[in-house]
């Protein structure tokens, strides 16, 4: 049996799930955000966790490889305790549920890592899902390869002052972008260039903000790292004012052009050593290659979705995690 | 006409990996798979293209004698260059050709089934599609069905692995009603309804109205299986890599498809002759085990009689139900009408 | 959903002040309001996705534009 953590909304997961079908291999999927799989019992003496889902009881024991592509449990896998209880607690009503929120995280956190030392075949992982992107910079840059400029300002006139020293300047979030769907409007975040034109409209202070050296791209790269093997895809943008900067924002007369590319071998070490030392043994790496014929790393997702790298490729990526797994 | 500059001499060539060239008999297809476009380009220029892999533009240049091949030569690379077909890379061996191959984790991806009058016994049909992974059906009905039989049909559908189902009826009074149809495909979003044979002065304002809810209204009329295997420019649609690469390698129509004539009974496709068994006694899945059904998902254009020679061979999806009577299976789809040789549709 | 018309988001400066610069640099879209195209497959365990297939499944329609 093979055992996925993941999303009910990750589209890669069912695109695996398809081939572990077609591969006959019994499969699990528990997902973060429903609520279709509980928590029953642990006997870690006897090599127990039990879970029940439709019905079904499962031993993820039993199990001979596990996918972590999402955490894969919450709260939603725990039975749930009655919201409508409000005895007191120590003067506060929320007390006890923070404190179960911590109980789920302790619980979560050692079911993760049990299975984790015990599978042979282990696709991702739990602890190291969470990357810090100025972390991952500089450990980038001891593994020897190169970065965009960065530097964290607070005002404008520093701003003022990195956009006459670096020329092209643009703005990223530290963390995650706005990704967010309501019931009627998306949102997004967009990268973009601050220039001479739009720097007087920002406001003079500002939550710390990242600011990088714009690279003059060739192209860009995805490369999906899987069991230490590269797969990468080159994106060429339609050299309009709307794309140049960032290819995930859509241009509807001109798609961006997916196409498979490699990279050398030594940039393929320093992946390598990167990837190692992050602890991952799979993500998705964006770079780009400059007008210089450099390659600028930019970021690692460890949740890369990989299925926009191989459809248009023809790696079969998806077809490759369900031979393995 | 604008020189190549001298800067772009020690540089190669790439066309886009995701444009895939087809060289027919009197000229060469470069099908553009990401911007659903198609090129002609004159087959002196096939050779060309493939010299693009080889070397830098410079050293093609150098290995033409005549000044009026050079001045073709750069004005062939500007008409790509403005085109957006490519452009000018240092080392075009990181940027390898698409590899050609094609798989699906579903034995089954499609199936057409007829009927007529009689209906089949679509909980078992639709169990055995599902059980194969089939994503796509299409169901021809040749005679009129009320509306609340084709809810009952599509309905036994519903919930399984089916990504899609394409329901051909012939026209009745009751679809006039404005929600009769509309009812179905809500209920159903996987549905899509096309209906034949439609009064003409009734045509426009049943679309305007349908066009939203997935239900088209056609003036065309259906008699019959017979009616299948049209090829024209018209019909081709470009489909991405992975579906251009399956139309190479494959037969683009009949791979991974399992069909059920109006009778009832199993075939590669309905307009066929030769069948394997009736749904009624046999299973789907004991059919798709069958070496001469299967024999013919592997007949590529490549092998067939003059369309060997043509460059639509990437987009056109062949017919090997209705084909010219010389040449038995690899014989030209007969309701072809494009002559290769001539590069002309008659 | 639909990819409508792509806008700027604009905040004051008031919020502005107090968020990161990325915050000036922030899309939006109204998406269409339909039906669900997908349902979840309690057997398969993931949710299937209704798409128009990318080639005909038979050629019985004429698409000539006479």
């Amino acid at each position: 049996m093979v055992i996925i953590f993941s999303r009910s909304d990750d589209g890669s997961t069912g695109f695996v799930a398809e081939w572990l079908g077609a591969f006959n291999k019994e499969y699990l999927i528990l997902n973060t955000n429903d609520d279709h799989c509980k928590f029953i019992y642990a006997d870690p003496q006897n090599k127990e966790i039990i879970f029940q889902k439709n019905g079904k009881i499962y031993n993820l024991f039993d199990a001979e490889s596990i996918w972590i592509r999402r955490t894969g449990l919450s709260s939603k896998s725990i039975i749930s305790f009655e919201d409508s209880d409000d005895r007191i607690f120590f003067e506060d009503t929320d007390f006890h549920k923070l404190h179960i929120k911590d109980e789920t995280d302790q619980l979560i956190a050692y079911i993760h890592s049990t299975l984790s030392k015990n599978f042979n075949k282990v696709l991702g992982s739990y602890e190291h899902g969470n990357v810090n992107k100025m972390i991952v910079l500089e450990a980038a840059v001891n593994c020897g390869l190169m970065v965009p400029r960065s530097f964290l300002v607070t005002n404008k006139q520093q701003l003022t002052d990195l956009l006459y020293k670096e020329k092209n300047i643009i703005t990223k979030p530290l963390g995650q972008g706005i990704y967010r769907l309501l019931e009627d409007i998306g949102y997004y975040t967009y990268v973009d260039e601050i220039d001479a034109e739009n720097i007087d409209r920002l406001p003079e202070n500002f939550f710390p903000s990242s600011i990088q050296g714009k690279i003059e791209k060739q192209y860009e790269l995805r490369v999906f790292y899987c069991l230490g093997k590269f797969y990468s895809m080159a994106i060429f943008s339609q050299e309009t004012e709307s794309t140049a900067t960032d290819f995930r924002r859509p241009n509807f007369d001109a798609p961006n052009r997916h196409v498979p590319c490699l990279i050398p071998e030594d940039l393929e070490l320093r992946l390598d050593a990167l990837m190692k030392d992050l602890k991952l043994t799979t993500g998705s790496i964006d770079l780009i290659l400059d007008k210089n014929g450099n390659y600028i790393f930019l970021e690692v997702n460890p949740v890369g979705q990989f299925s926009m790298t191989s459809y248009p490729c023809n790696y079969y990526l998806e077809k490759k995690i369900a031979e393995y797994l | 006409m604008t020189k190549i500059e001298e800067k772009y001499m020690d540089k190669y060539f790439y066309l886009f990996a995701d444009c895939i060239v087809t060289k027919g008999f009197s000229r060469t297809l470069i099908t553009d798979t990401s911007r659903k476009s198609l090129y002609f380009i004159d087959n002196s220029y096939y050779d060309t293209l493939q010299l693009f892999r080889e070397m830098p533009v410079g050293e093609i240049i150098l290995m033409l004698e005549d000044e009026s091949d050079v001045d073709l030569f750069q004005s062939f690379l500007n008409d790509l260059i403005n085109q957006n077909l490519g452009l000018f890379v240092d080392n075009i061996s990181l940027l390898p050709e698409v590899e050609k191959v094609w798989d699906h984790p579903s034995t089954i991806t499609n199936g057409i089934i007829d009927i007529r009058d009689e209906l089949h016994d679509f909980d078992k049909i639709f169990i055995e599609y599902d059980a194969l992974g089939c994503e796509y059906i299409e169901i021809r009905s040749y005679s009129e069905r009320s509306a609340e039989d084709i809810m009952n049909i599509v309905s036994r559908s519903a919930g399984r692995g089916l990504k899609y189902m394409h329901f051909l009826t012939k026209f009745s009074e009751e679809y006039l009603a404005p929600n009769v149809l509309k009812e179905i495909t809500d209920r159903h979003t996987f549905l899509h309804l096309t209906v034949f044979g439609a009064p003409a002065d009734k045509i426009s304002a049943l679309n305007n109205f349908t066009k939203a809810n997935q239900i088209a209204f056609l003036q065309q009329d259906i008699g019959s299986s017979k009616c299948c295997g049209r090829i024209s420019l018209d019909s081709f649609r470009i489909q991405s890599v992975k579906g251009t690469t399956e139309n190479l390698l494959y037969n683009g129509c009949l791979n991974r498809k399992i069909s059920i004539d109006e009778r009832g009974y199993i075939k590669n496709c309905p307009s066929m002759e030769r069948s394997f068994g009736h749904i009624n006694e046999q299973s789907l899945l004991s059919v798709v085990v069958n070496e001469e059904f299967l024999a013919l998902w592997g007949i590529n254009k490549s092998m067939i009689n003059v369309c060997s020679a043509c460059e639509f061979r990437s987009v056109c999806t062949d017919c090997r139900a209705f084909v010219n009577t010389e040449g038995g299976v690899y014989a030209k789809p007969s309701k072809c009408k494009y002559d290769p040789y001539s590069g002309v549709w008659g | 959903m639909g990819m409508e018309r792509i806008k700027k988001l604009k905040l004051k400066n008031e919020q502005l002040k107090n968020l990161p610069l990325f915050y000036n640099f922030i899309i939006y879209n109204y998406m269409e309001h339909g039906v669900p195209h997908f349902h979840f497959n309690e057997k398969k365990q993931y949710y299937i996705n209704y798409h128009v297939p990318e080639k005909f499944i038979s050629k019985i329609i004429n698409y000539d534009e006479d």
